[in-house]
């Protein structure tokens, strides 16, 4: 019964999600680029190091599809090798703003009190700064380098994931089934993990997709400033930035990572804004 | 009972809403009048369309998605389906009234009441600021809220007063016809009687028309002179209050009153009407009860009973009614 | 409503000692002794010595971050660049304007397209306009500003030479940054505006209103926008810290002069006073732009106010 009716909800969900045809494109272009990673090698016909002295500055052409940089790089096969750093920056980075925010978030929703008092005012005083000023702080702090921006940019979402997940919980703790399940002896760990996160979860996937989108964001915006994954590495924002000083006569240098990056992060947008129509049928008529 | 002008004429009324998976029939072919001062209940479950009609004498239905199909709503002489937008305007608030279900969400949460009654004397009566706000005055302590709270906003009132504020923006131009959308469904059973009989008691006084549009049969017993009962939107048995009650003819209203506890009956179970209203999407040959009806026969899926006169203006759309 | 007022403004300090504390501490904490990377490869101990008394480098961390808040609130000393060894409040109070000025006007863009292009396609719901209006502001919540800054450098200072592509001299140097600082701002003041008009349009109220018989127009103003503006303000004032912090990125790619590549540089170079005084200005600006924005609700929404009535106020 209870598995039946979890899968006629899922089933639901997914009837409404299916209707939004721009998240379902979302869904297959992060798809694709998840195979492009899986099969980098095979799909990158040159190597990211490859210099063609030959063949510097190219425009795009059959045989260099997005061109070559100023050392002869072929740049398809430099962006095949970073979609991983992209893709992985956002889903780390939105991951450990998940674990932070999720555990903090329901500790003090469900608890209330002192603790949730003193914790969210400390989230208040990390939302002072907005996202990408915190991670450029924190990266200021570790230094700069591919993982210290994914944990600073990671760390910098946490207190938005604490808020989200706070109001969530609150919102279905005084609800009675917690009570009955409170009245049946539960632990407060059982009970926060069996009942109170199946019933918030939905705002809270809602925030994690759409802080991948933003975690890219910031994160490319750091490697341009030079301070994330540094050169050589095939960084879709440190490309850029290495791409700007020939942007006037080759264009593709700078076009193709900037266009590749606003099209991740858009479909990941457009997921998120699926699931949150999906998730929350209230919202739209 | 005395002889009282014609207020309302509403004539074949059908409303359709085109939606993405078909048209559904919301109101299908609804006549019925109402004197002045007359009280008349429209009583059926969700979805039947009673607040469609509502929307349509208020001509407050969004279009699309809804579609005004035919028919015609009289009031006083004038064709309200044919008005223009303007008069309309000048009809809505002066004329006719709406009370919405819901009192916590009818009113604007950033305005003080008193700004909200004031509002509707504005727009209808030449009246100065200041006169507008006696009499606003006036409105609300006539409904039994203290004039020293104009200043207040809804925030600071209970549900029950908030109807009462509600009802206030309704009559405060003295409106001919007042229509109620279930004003009490929202509301706890004592407030819901204080707010019934302030409704009565106005009425009365200011020789208002009203129709109580409600699911609750007992509403409808204490407060009306004449019932329309509505199944899948058409009238299925319609006339004074003691015909329906006391001679019951349709099968579907029977359910109804099978489906309220009687303190009196020694009945064990309450009768619930098996299974539900018919999909509004697809136009039914027979007649629309005809899924759930206990006394069905082979006539009924195959031709529409009318609606016919079963005694001196009660109406019944059954083939065996009797 | 005074005493919410004065609370809502004392509780300003306290975040911005805890703001202060939190950032002093991540910078502490960084690797890398500031004495040693600043005097360079050739400095003598004596040299480190005396560069770390110079910055109070010698003392405990806590007497540091002491040592600093007393300097701020007595002085409005914020100490001296490791590198230059010029006074921060200087370079902060040279720099500042220039980025105060560019999250204005970027403000000023956001605010007079995302408006009213939000409630265009909230009233035209479903229309071709809703559609292209609602794609766009996708678009624009995605774009890096970094791609779209050089974009529009490519085409309005290389191509077609209208507007220059670096500096600050006078105001046509700050429209290429303001439009590439505003536009994820002004995306999301469009998509807010346009879901808090659908959302106030369903309300019940709306229809009470039309069943008095008051006007379209006396309705959408008097009776949707000012209910509809609760959010809008909210995401207005979440838009102008975000425009700052875009100012980052935005002012080192139009190489303005301004404190937020100021920032950038300090960071890069490893200068961590300037970073401390430079994000300190950012956090008390945000503050402010906080506390205007709670108090405009508070004058607007009778609720909070009544609500005061009842309980503590409790941060923003």
């Amino acid at each position: 019964m209870g598995r039946n009716r979890k899968n006629s909800q899922l089933y639901e969900f997914w009837k409404r999600f299916r209707r939004n045809k721009l998240a379902i494109a979302g869904i297959l272009f992060i798809l694709l680029l998840i195979f492009v990673i899986l099969f980098q090698g095979v799909i990158a016909r040159e190597g990211i190091n490859d210099q063609k002295y030959d063949d510097m500055l190219a425009a795009p052409s059959m045989k260099y599809l997005f061109g070559t940089d100023q050392y002869g790089r072929d740049i398809f096969s430099r962006m095949v090798y970073g979609t991983k750093y992209t893709i992985s920056m956002g889903l780390i980075a939105a991951s450990i703003s998940a674990v932070i925010g999720i555990f903090l978030g329901s500790v003090t929703g469900y608890y209330g009190g002192k603790m949730d008092n003193f914790i969210m005012r400390a989230v208040d005083i990390f939302m002072t700064l907005p996202n990408i000023l915190l991670a450029l702080v924190m990266t200021a702090s570790f230094g700069p380098g591919f993982f210290n921006t994914m944990i600073a940019v990671g760390i910098a979402g946490s207190p938005a994931m604490t808020r989200v997940t706070r109001a969530a919980v609150m919102g279905v703790r005084n609800q009675e089934f917690i009570e009955a399940a409170i009245s049946n002896n539960a632990s407060d760990m059982r009970i926060i993990w069996r009942y109170v996160l199946p019933n918030a979860i939905a705002p809270i996937i809602v925030q994690y997709t759409m802080f991948v989108a933003q975690a890219i964001l910031i994160g490319s915006s750091l490697s341009f400033l030079g301070l994330g994954l540094q050169p050589p590495a095939p960084e879709w924002g440190s490309m850029l930035s290495a791409g700007k000083a020939y942007m006037r006569e080759c264009w593709w240098l700078t076009a193709i990572p900037g266009v590749f990056i606003m099209l991740v992060v858009l479909a990941i947008n457009m997921i998120g804004d699926g699931l949150r129509d999906a998730l929350d049928p209230k919202q739209k008529r | 009972m005395q002889e009282r002008e014609r207020l309302l004429e509403i004539e074949d009324l059908k409303v359709e809403y085109i939606t993405d998976s078909g048209v559904v029939h919301a109101v299908n072919g609804v006549s019925f009048g109402l004197d002045h001062g007359e009280i008349i209940g429209i009583v059926g479950e969700t979805g039947a369309g009673k607040t469609t009609i509502a929307l349509s004498i208020m001509r407050l239905l969004q279009t699309p998605p809804a579609r005004m199909a035919g028919g015609s709503i009289r009031l006083g002489g004038t064709d309200i389906l044919k008005e223009s937008k303007k008069n309309m305007r000048q009809i809505r608030g002066k004329k006719v009234s709406m009370i919405f279900q819901d009192p916590m969400t009818a009113l604007n949460p950033l305005e003080t009441v008193g700004a909200q009654v004031e509002e509707v004397i504005l727009i209808h009566e030449k009246l100065s600021r200041v006169d507008a706000r006696k009499k606003a005055v006036e409105i609300l302590e006539m409904v039994g809220i203290k004039g020293e709270r104009f200043q207040d906003y809804p925030s600071q009132f209970s549900g029950g007063m908030k109807q009462r504020i509600v009802i206030a923006i309704a009559l405060a131009c003295r409106p001919e016809l007042l229509i109620a959308d279930e004003p009490t469904t929202a509301l706890d059973v004592t407030i819901q009687n204080q707010v019934l009989a302030l409704i009565r008691n106005l009425k009365n006084e200011l020789n208002t028309s009203v129709i109580l549009i409600t699911h609750d049969l007992g509403i409808v017993a204490e407060m009306c002179e004449k019932v329309a009962v509505i199944y899948a939107g058409e009238i299925v048995e319609f006339g004074e209050i003691a015909q329906i009650y006391d001679h019951t003819l349709h099968p579907y209203t029977r359910g109804l009153f099978g489906s309220i506890p009687n303190i009196n009956a020694t009945a064990d179970r309450l009768q619930p009407i098996p299974g539900s209203m018919h999909d509004p999407r697809i136009e039914k040959k027979g007649c629309v009860f005809a899924d759930r009806c206990a006394i069905r026969q082979e006539c009924c899926e195959k031709e529409k009973p009318e609606l016919s006169a079963a005694g001196e203006g009660h109406y019944v759309r059954c083939f065996f009614a009797s | 409503m005074l005493k919410y007022v004065v609370k809502r403004i004392l509780w300003i300090l306290p975040v911005m000692i805890g703001a202060s504390f939190l950032v002093f501490a991540l910078l502490n904490a960084s690797p890398g002794d500031p004495a040693r990377i600043h005097t360079g490869s050739d400095a003598t101990e004596a040299d480190i010595e005396k560069f770390r008394q110079d910055h109070g480098l010698d003392k405990p961390f806590i007497v540091q971050y002491c040592d600093y808040i007393y300097k701020v609130f007595t002085k409005g000393d914020l100490g001296n660049s490791y590198r230059s060894n010029t006074p921060v409040a200087g370079r902060i109070a040279q720099t500042f304007p220039v980025t105060l000025k560019l999250t204005l006007f970027s403000m000023v863009i956001m605010l007079l397209t995302g408006i009213p292009l939000g409630i265009l396609s909230a009233l035209r719901q479903y229309s071709l306009l809703d559609g292209i209006v609602s794609f766009l502001g996708m678009i624009g919540v995605s774009m890096p500003n970094f791609w779209l800054a050089l974009q529009l450098i490519l085409i309005f200072s290389f191509h077609l030479g209208w507007l220059p592509a670096s500096g600050s001299q006078d105001m046509r140097y700050f429209i290429l940054p303001a439009v590439t600082a505003g536009i994820a701002g002004m995306a999301t003041i469009m998509r807010t505006t346009r879901s808090a008009i659908l959302e106030v349009y369903r309300q019940d109220y709306i229809k009470t209103a039309e069943a008095k018989g008051q006007k379209e127009s006396v309705i959408i103003w008097r009776h949707m926008l000012k209910n509809a503006s609760l959010p809008i303000i909210t995401v207005i004032s979440a838009s102008f810290c975000g425009s700052l912090a875009n100012s980052t990125v935005v002012e080192t790619v139009f190489s303005m002069p301004g404190m937020c590549k100021l920032l950038v540089d300090s960071i890069v170079s490893l200068d961590n006073i300037v970073v401390m005084g430079a994000i300190m200005v950012l956090a008390v600006t945000c503050c402010i732009v906080n506390l205007v924005t709670d108090l405009v609700f508070a004058a607007i929404d009778p609720r909070i106010k009544s609500q005061f009535k009842r309980r503590q106020v409790k941060g923003s």
